[in-house]
């Protein structure tokens, strides 16, 4: 690829080409003109840029949407800038081109030429087609037979720095983990632990009391705990009255039905009757009820 | 043992009360039982509802069915006190006069006095109804005139606020259970009610109700002892406790309204007159349930018609009474756990 700066002596050096004679202008277009390089001498990868000059009326404006667009125009020529700027009373559109075309010998390309508009005028004016020589940058095959080195292996790529992005992939990686981690805690989709909780504490507190016998006190204590754990794994106190829709909204409870409204008679006998459950539910079948909805919980959609 | 089987015999005549209400009045199952718990709590009770949803009638109908002597008022603004007590005339012979007014005719035998409209009636009025109602007394004709029996039923229609006088305190603290009559919902019972002849014409709708299935003069006495049969367990007794410490202060027990910060909310809780009511209340519910015992959903039965009317709101939120006092009630039975 030629430096820039040797471009535009290049430059200087180009030819005046295609100026177009007076007649041919369209009205209030007082000059044409289009200016280009050396038509030879290019391998893959050189800039090629054009100067297009025109001196027209007041007004009169090169039509921003009559350029080439800036990108890929054919498969192996890029326009890589197309820009109008004023010196004076004219115009200056200069394109820069690259070339991408790989010869396999010297070769003749050209440029597609395209038409201009003014604004405020029908004239169009024509730039023509550039044709260039390109040429390979070395011979097809370089053979260490023929007595010549042998081409040099691709240079290494330096490293690019890493460590500000890993950095702070795995600072947002760990942020993100966090933020699943509480999302999880407040939802109930926990598998273990979190569900059915209360339920375990109710069973831990029940074996606390499994020594006991079952006195009246120890028998208050664990149908307590019990409602206790129903209450606040429901959001709510839970009375029997409410015990269908309880069942309605969970089917996992399906089983423990009549385990659940046999306990809640039972509780109801004793905290609001005569004392004695009934019917009978001493603390461990209260125990096997809080394991069995503790189960249920961790079941439950 | 005597007593159980005269409970028992009541309970039979209590039903057959019920029953015949609501052949009289239909679809209103929740006002009917409300009124019952009234009638056998010997407590006064405040109809609320709009026009032509069936207070007077179902009113009529608890007289008939209780039996005694009936007397109806109706309050307007110029009512006054008085106006209860004697009237003046001027008998044939053109000589003035002084008889006994609607409240002191029928001396004893007064079972049931119905205030139709009362929110019409002036404050005097309504505190001349402060003493009827609390005591059962009222001093005229320099003596003193005692009512064992009587029952003060008032309706108020809410539909119109216009010359109306809202009801002090005091007043809605004596009534022991307000109680909301909506129209009735179910289809049939529209279609019953709209096209049945038998609902065309209230005096004989009335009258085709059972008369005096309970005897008036027998209540106060059933009344107190179902108070005595129907037992309270002591857990029971912590939840009514914890419920009226929660209407009092509901931020404790971690209730919060939506829109209003609880916590200055309330000017006043319920009174412990009102609590008194509760349970009592709250016992005949059980006994009319066939049960010997009082559970929590008896309490929380009759806790909105009992207790609702009695919290008072700071003046800010008192013009939303209607909406924040049922969502207070409603989470308060909600979130207080009993056993």
């Amino acid at each position: 690829m030629l430096p820039v700066s040797r471009h535009s002596i290049f430059l200087l050096l180009g030819l005046w080409y295609g100026l177009a004679p007076a007649s041919e202008l369209p009205p209030g277009v007082k000059a044409f003109s289009f200016d280009t390089p050396r038509n030879f001498g290019y391998v893959i990868g050189d800039l090629i840029r054009h100067e297009v000059r025109v001196e027209a009326g007041v007004g009169q404006e090169i039509d921003a949407a009559s350029l080439p667009k800036e990108g890929w125009i054919n498969r192996w020529l890029m326009l890589r800038r197309a820009e109008v700027r004023s010196e004076g009373k004219r115009q200056v559109l200069t394109l820069e081109y690259q070339t991408f075309y790989s010869p396999l010998e010297v070769k003749n390309l050209a440029i597609p030429g395209f038409e201009l508009k003014l604004a405020g005028s029908d004239g169009h004016l024509a730039v023509p087609a550039w044709t260039f020589t390109t040429a390979p940058i070395r011979e097809l095959s370089v053979l260490r037979a023929e007595g010549q080195p042998p081409m040099r292996p691709d240079a290494v790529p330096a490293p690019v720095p890493a460590f500000g992005p890993a950095a702070a992939s795995a600072g947002f990686g760990l942020a993100a983990l966090g933020a699943l981690a509480w999302w999880a805690y407040l939802g109930p989709w926990l598998p273990f632990g979190m569900r059915g909780r209360y339920f375990a504490e109710a069973c831990r507190e029940l074996r606390g009391l499994r020594g006991q016998e079952d006195t009246q006190e120890a028998l208050h204590r664990g149908f307590a705990c019990l409602h206790q754990a129903f209450n606040r794994t429901l959001g709510e106190p839970l009375f029997i009255e409410g015990l269908d829709e309880f069942f309605l909204g969970r089917p996992a409870y399906d089983a423990l039905r009549n385990e659940i409204q046999d306990f809640f008679r039972a509780s109801y006998e004793v905290f609001f009757g005569e004392g004695a459950p009934v019917p009978p539910f001493d603390l461990a079948r209260m125990e096997a009820l809080a394991r069995s909805c503790l189960l249920a919980e961790r079941r439950r959609p | 043992m005597n007593q159980d089987n005269s409970l028992a015999d009541s309970l039979e005549r209590a039903k057959c009360f019920e029953d015949g209400l609501r052949q009289v009045v239909l679809g209103q199952e929740r006002p009917i039982r409300l009124l019952t718990l009234a009638v056998f709590a010997r407590g006064h009770a405040l109809l609320e509802g709009g026009v032509g949803v069936g207070k007077t009638t179902l009113l009529r109908a608890v007289a008939r069915g209780i039996g005694g002597d009936y007397e109806r008022i109706e309050g307007t603004i110029d009512l006054m006190p008085n106006d209860l007590v004697y009237y003046t005339y001027l008998d044939e012979q053109g000589r003035p006069g002084v008889a006994p007014g609607p409240l002191l005719k029928h001396g004893e035998q007064l079972s049931i006095f119905f205030f139709n409209e009362i929110n019409r009636a002036r404050p005097q009025v309504h505190s001349l109804l402060l003493r009827v109602m609390a005591e059962r007394s009222v001093s005229a004709f320099n003596r003193e005139f005692r009512f064992p029996h009587l029952q003060v039923f008032a309706d108020r229609n809410r539909v119109e606020k216009e010359e109306t006088f809202e009801l002090p305190a005091a007043a809605r603290d004596r009534f022991m259970l307000e109680i909301a009559i909506e129209p009735p919902t179910d289809a049939a019972h529209i279609d019953q009610i709209l096209f049945d002849p038998r609902f065309y014409d209230p005096d004989r709708l009335v009258g085709s109700a059972p008369a005096e299935t309970l005897s008036f003069r027998e209540l106060n006495g059933i009344a107190e002892a179902l108070q005595v049969g129907i037992h309270v367990s002591v857990r029971l007794r912590a939840y009514v406790q914890d419920l009226w410490r929660a209407t009092r202060r509901p931020e404790d027990f971690g209730i919060a309204l939506h829109e209003a910060d609880s916590g200055d909310m309330i000017e006043a809780g319920a009174s412990p007159r009102g609590m008194s009511y509760l349970v009592r209340l709250a016992r005949v519910q059980a006994w009319l349930s066939g049960r010997d015992r009082v559970e929590p959903e008896d309490v929380q039965y009759v806790f909105a018609p009992a207790v609702g009317h009695r919290i008072f709101l700071k003046p800010v939120y008192e013009y939303r009474r209607a909406e924040l006092i049922p969502e207070l009630v409603g989470k308060l039975i909600r979130q207080i756990a009993a056993p």
